[in-house]
């Protein structure tokens, strides 16, 4: 098959996979049973992806690259002010929760797992980002490095709070006092 | 067998699972190779717990009360601040005897968040316990109750964020220099109200 088409084929799959995978998860998924669902055949299913470690990767790449878009238009948007950034982000961020959750649940099976050894060295790929992002902004860069870190757990530990409870008048107004203090700590 | 020794049989053979799922996790978790481990079979392992199900409500009960260790040990630690009450919890859950603890503690968090039948109280506990302790008086000087749970909401945000890149990374010099970042921003926090301190 032409590589060009082959790509896209995969594409249009994992556009297919993603709903089943965000209703039941990966914990029990398996190649046949998803290629049942999908009414193909699961060596057909096996052409794309050998392992049901291999898909789960995709998937999140996708997910990845499609967060990291989102996070490039904002931080791109000049009229927006640091705390808009961060509430933008936010926002963006509960809305594709269900991309988080897939996140998570790779994550927690990837501690034990070592198929999913792959996984691990995506996880902090947001703290270079996130360090350039606030320096533009005038943090100095070792401060920048800190709060890298920070930002990304902060959002990471929330969104793990909010796919838990829902709760989300507690934690936007969390978000909301969080940014205030990032804000102050910028102008530091 | 006695029901005396019966009991004791009982305990043994649970510490040594809960050993083992601590190291394995518990998603792929069958009852023949567990039971080859802790040197026990299939049969004496159903006898004692019933299921497979209830082996792992008995570990999970088991790691809870463990987990639950860490604030009677935060509460005889200093909690006049909320950076205190951070630096103290960073310090227990980075000991290398806690982290298979905070790596099953993430494997659970996760299953349960596809599955919350399955991890009944588990979710709540997780989220909640939490909430009220950082809620306490001792370690959030907030008077208003509504503020001190929303500033109780951002620091369990950025701590458990710290613990699951810290379970994936175990990088302690990084996640520990952007937890003191964090403490410095926290004590700011619970002295000013938020919208002067952006003022400021």
């Amino acid at each position: 098959m032409d590589p060009t088409r082959e790509l896209r084929e995969r594409d249009e799959l994992l556009d297919r996979i993603r709903p089943y995978v965000d209703e039941r998860g990966i914990t029990n998924l398996t190649l046949e049973t998803l290629a049942d669902a999908l009414g193909m055949r699961a060596a057909s299913l096996r052409e794309f992806f050998e392992t049901k470690e291999e898909l789960v990767v995709a998937l999140l790449a996708r997910n990845r690259i499609r967060l990291r878009a989102q996070f490039a238009r904002f931080d791109a948007d000049a009229t927006l002010t640091d705390r808009e950034f961060g509430r933008s982000m936010w926002n963006f961020y509960v809305e594709t929760a269900s991309d988080s959750k897939l996140f998570f649940e790779a994550f927690g099976l990837a501690l034990h797992d070592e198929l999913y050894g792959e996984f691990f060295h995506g996880v902090n790929d947001w703290l270079d980002l996130l360090a350039d992002a606030l320096t533009r902004r005038g943090m100095e860069a070792e401060r920048a490095g800190a709060f890298a870190t920070l930002t990304l757990a902060v959002f990471r530990g929330a969104m793990l709070d909010y796919c838990a409870t829902g709760d989300r008048v507690r934690l936007d107004a969390a978000m909301e006092m969080w940014f205030a203090v990032a804000g102050s700590g910028i102008e530091r | 067998m006695t029901r005396t020794v019966d009991l004791e049989n009982r305990a043994a053979l649970l510490e040594r699972v809960s050993a083992y799922v601590l190291e394995h996790g518990l998603a792929d978790l069958s009852l023949r190779p567990l039971a080859r481990a802790v040197g026990s079979s299939p049969r004496v392992l159903l006898y004692h717990f019933g299921s497979k199900e209830a082996i792992v409500t008995a570990v999970l009960r088991n790691i809870r009360a463990q987990q639950l260790a860490v604030f009677d040990h935060l509460r005889s630690s200093d909690l006049s601040t909320p950076a205190a009450v951070c630096r103290a919890a960073w310090a227990y859950m980075t000991n290398s005897r806690v982290l298979p603890m905070l790596r099953l503690f993430f494997e659970t968090y996760a299953l349960a968040l596809r599955d919350p039948e399955r991890f009944p109280g588990f979710l709540e506990g997780a989220v909640e316990d939490w909430l009220r302790f950082l809620s306490e008086p001792a370690c959030c000087k907030a008077t208003d109750p509504r503020r001190a749970r929303t500033l109780a909401t951002v620091i369990l945000a950025g701590f458990r964020g710290f613990m699951l890149d810290f379970a994936a990374t175990q990088d302690r010099e990084r996640v520990g220099a952007a937890l003191d970042a964090w403490a410095d921003s926290l004590d700011a926090l619970s002295e000013k109200d938020p919208d002067h301190a952006q003022q400021a």
